[in-house]
């Protein structure tokens, strides 16, 4: 009899890879063979997890077919195990693993399309943060103001892609299967993700308000933001965009980057 | 500075996708709990939080609780049931106690709104994912997260699982079955002791539903569990199910299982149905929680009744939710169950 950590081991083993011997010659058959017993525990192993997966990327399945849905995510729980122990964490490199997955490495759009879908997750489990009070901000001096850093919702994310993914998905939210009425070109498509009260939910921004939130939310002083978003449209708004930003409720919190020219990173939050 | 109104149009995840039923389906149940007048046992150490929720539980005179709130995928959406049925004190009429599977660590609207429901109703916090059973250490950040969400929901009874689930840091979401042996018994009594230390509280740990034992496995499952509770002073939960469910698979008594169990530790008791699998033609019963408890398992809920005096019981239902009137049937026998044992037992006195 192998030591409990040895039978472990080798059960992990068993449930995503090959059948480990050791385990095998350890479990009794009463009737029924070792492996058939020990295929029930690895058919709920297996099916439970690409549940978990199916009910994250419900999108996904739907544009792939759940049969090709079931096939890829067999080969990605083998791969990529979960290494945590709540189930609303796993999947963050699924997305990844679409773009590299053979089958349907032609689908280009799969992989930001489960990013989104992965983003909405996230933001449904974040941690809740109350906005902040915009009047503590009276106690910032106006020459510091373009050091401004700012801590974000944990909801909040920022995504990028050059096809039209939010389309994507809406054409998918139906119940129906209905003709694709989502015509596939390539475009610059800027989203927002992020909870409020209960929903979730996303919204397309324009480049330089996009480059200017998600500089912000990364914990970019405000004039790098605007900076980057005066580099998208020279003709971009900041007061406006600023005063959108802060009444939006996706601050929490803001400390002031100290003043040197040469370091315009923010001291941690 | 002006507000500027948003332009731009928010998309947002539907309801429907996100309860994952039908709209008809939400605010129906899954999991029924019967609360019967038994005071609730006293947490192990201190005055923790849950000592304050036990004592005003009673404090109100409730009789009986039913659930009324499931979550779905491990905690991922949640739809309430009914509401409460106020604190009137009435001892006829059944009230609703919470039961929780699952992930709420996060946060989110899930556990804002299940601590919402915590002012009504008391909880009863079930654990599937600390993985006592494993001989690798417990992961202390999971057991952390545990803590915090104990100390905020302040449950009536927090229980695990004899089980593993983690090896090598891989984790595999299932309840594994262990060798019976006196290394994995000083490895789950190490855990249970640990886990007992951080929450400040006692812990019921639940017997497995099995599908496989080890050749090597020599002290009986309900021997293994009593010795558990003389080393760690936990509770236990009989799930009467898994009883059948194993007794079934395995070969063996169920009645001689539950008289083998120590009666003074039962603290909580579990009902739920099973599929019927045939195997290389062998039946196999799978413990899924999709349908409405078995004969042979409300004879032996009896049985346990009778033993173990009217235990709180919770009916799981978390696979092909019924109607809301299927499982307020399967709550009203257990209830009727629970009465018959308290009315033999006043006899006896008598």
């Amino acid at each position: 009899m192998p030591a409990l950590h040895e039978l472990q081991t080798a059960f992990v083993q068993t449930m995503f890879a090959t059948e480990a011997p050791a385990l095998v010659a350890a479990v009794a058959g009463d009737g029924l063979s070792p492996s058939a017993r020990l295929q029930i525990y690895r058919h709920h192993v297996l099916t439970s997890l690409t549940e978990a997966l199916q009910a994250t990327f419900p999108v996904i399945c739907r544009l792939v077919d759940v049969r090709f849905f079931r096939y890829a995510a067999d080969t990605y729980i083998r791969e990529h195990p979960p290494m945590a122990p709540c189930l609303s964490e796993y999947g963050a490199d699924f997305p990844t693993f679409l773009r590299e997955f053979p089958p349907c490495r032609d689908l280009a759009y799969l992989e930001d399309v489960a990013r989104l879908e992965w983003a909405l997750n996230t933001a449904l489990h974040a941690e809740i943060r109350l906005p902040l009070d915009p009047t503590r901000l009276g106690e910032v001096a106006a020459e510091a103001i373009p050091r401004l850093c700012f801590a974000c919702d944990p909801s909040l994310s920022y995504l990028r892609s050059r096809w039209a993914i939010d389309q994507i998905w809406r054409v998918h939210q139906q119940e129906e299967e209905v003709a694709s009425d989502c015509a596939l070109h390539e475009e610059d498509v800027c989203l927002e993700i992020r909870r409020w009260e209960d929903e979730v939910g996303f919204r397309r921004l324009d480049p330089a308000v996009y480059a200017f939130r998600a500089a912000l939310a990364h914990g970019q002083p405000l004039a790098t933001a605007a900076e980057a978003a005066l580099e998208a449209d020279a003709a971009f708004d900041c007061v406006s965009a600023l005063s959108a930003w802060l009444t939006d409720g996706v601050v929490f919190d803001f400390t002031v980057a100290p003043d040197m020219e040469e370091n315009n990173s923010c001291k941690p939050l | 500075m002006s507000l500027l109104a948003p332009v731009t149009v928010w998309w947002v995840v539907p309801q429907r996708r996100r309860a994952r039923r039908p709209a008809a389906e939400v605010g129906r149940p899954a999991r029924v709990a019967v609360r019967p007048s038994a005071p609730p046992t006293v947490p192990c150490k201190g005055h923790s939080a849950g000592a304050i929720s036990s004592r005003a539980w009673r404090e109100k005179g409730c009789e009986h609780a039913a659930a009324e709130h499931y979550l779905t995928r491990a905690g991922r959406y949640w739809v309430a049931g009914t509401t409460p049925g106020g604190n009137s004190g009435d001892s006829s009429s059944p009230r609703l106690v919470g039961g929780t599977r699952g992930e709420l660590y996060g946060g989110g609207p899930a556990l804002t709104a299940l601590a919402q429901l915590r002012h009504d109703y008391p909880l009863s916090v079930h654990g599937v994912g600390l993985s006592l059973g494993s001989a690798t250490a417990l992961d202390t950040r999971h057991l952390a997260r545990l803590r915090q969400l104990v100390t905020r929901l302040e449950p009536m009874f927090v229980s695990e699982h004899l089980s593993w689930s983690v090896a090598g840091g891989i984790y595999l979401n299932h309840l594994l079955p262990l060798p019976y042996t006196e290394e994995t018994l000083d490895v789950v009594a190490q855990h249970v002791i640990q886990t007992q230390e951080v929450l400040q509280r006692r812990l019921l740990l639940e017997n497995p539903s099995s599908y496989l034992r080890f050749d090597y496995s020599p002290i009986p499952e309900p021997e293994f569990l009593t010795a558990l509770v003389q080393r760690t002073g936990c509770g236990l939960l009989c799930d009467v199910n898994n009883i059948h469910v194993s007794c079934c698979n395995l070969g063996g008594d169920p009645v001689a299982y539950l008289d083998a169990l120590p009666a003074a530790a039962v603290t909580e008791i579990h009902l739920a149905g099973h599929a019927v699998n045939d195997a290389d033609g062998q039946t196999i019963l799978i413990d899924d929680h999709g349908t409405p408890v078995a004969a042979a398992v409300w004879t032996l809920y009896a049985y346990a009744l009778a033993r173990f005096g009217p235990v709180p019981t919770l009916i799981e239902w978390d696979t092909d939710i019924p109607a809301l009137s299927v499982l307020r049937d399967e709550a009203h026998t257990a209830i009727q169950h629970m009465q018959q044992a308290q009315e033999a037992a006043y006899a006896s006195v008598a």
